[in-house]
């Protein structure tokens, strides 16, 4: 469980390695206060999607001959859940909506949700696991999808803030210089690899 | 496609996921934004797209 968490997290890293969930890293990543709320909220969404996705493969699609409405599936299941999640907290905790109200939506749309739970069925799944094991693997790459998905959004967005306040050349500054550091970033995480 | 008509379960299956979620949106749409929540939809920032229609667009 732990190698599957820190492979997820750092080695395979949702954004720096797979390049999913590229639109909130650029879009969202301009203050570190709004890089850690979406953050949260992804890890949220991602951790119970993954486990709702796995489970309805497992128990409904195999055995049921349907693998192949898969993806219409997720994306259904992942869009119905964002708003259930949201309903739940803007009923039970006023707190945690303040802080991740305005992302929920935003997650919808976010591939990296979707790439978590397809990766989930084609690198875990298989007839000879258990459905707990299977289950509680996938678990545990959720979570280790969503901590490297925050702990890359907090370092660009902290990087970001600094490069505000940063004597850069007229051309480089915004779009340009982000995507010259989230490339250097790409080439530091691959110094990671062969750790596990 | 074939697959997919010929397949009862597999219509069934999509339908009853297009029924959670358009179930889904309506309640959350019922649903009331807590008061003190409420301006925060007003300060909103994101700049991942350039969908302008979107209620999280940047200014």
């Amino acid at each position: 469980m732990v190698v599957a968490t820190l492979n997820a997290m750092l080695i395979n890293n949702v954004i720096l390695s797979q390049f999913l969930g590229v639109c909130p890293f650029l879009g969202v990543s301009k203050k570190s206060s709004s890089a850690v709320g979406m953050s949260g909220a992804v890890m949220f969404v991602m951790i119970i999607s993954s486990l709702v996705t796995y489970t309805i493969y497992a128990l409904v699609l195999v055995p049921f001959g349907i693998t192949y409405i898969q993806t219409i599936a997720f994306i259904l299941v992942i869009a119905s859940l964002v708003q259930l999640v949201e309903i739940l907290i803007k009923k039970f905790s006023e707190g945690l909506y303040k802080s991740l109200g305005i992302y929920l939506p935003l997650i919808t749309t976010n591939c990296a949700i979707l790439g978590v739970a397809e990766g989930n069925i084609s690198s875990i799944y298989s007839s000879d696991i258990t459905f707990i094991s299977g289950f509680t693997t996938a678990g545990f790459t959720a979570l280790g999808t969503a901590l490297g998905f925050g702990l890359v959004m907090f370092a660009f967005s902290s990087i970001r803030e600094r490069l505000d306040s940063a004597d850069i050349g007229e051309a480089w500054k915004g779009i340009p210089i982000s995507l010259v550091t989230a490339g250097i970033m790409s080439i530091a995480f691959l110094g990671l690899k062969g750790i596990i | 496609m074939q697959n997919f008509l010929n397949n009862p379960i597999g219509v069934i299956v999509v339908a009853a996921l297009i029924l959670v979620y358009i179930g889904t949106y309506i309640l959350n749409k019922r649903t009331p934004v807590p008061e003190e929540c409420r301006e925060l939809f007003d300060n909103v920032s994101c700049t991942a797209c350039s969908n302008f229609t979107c209620s999280h667009k940047g200014k």
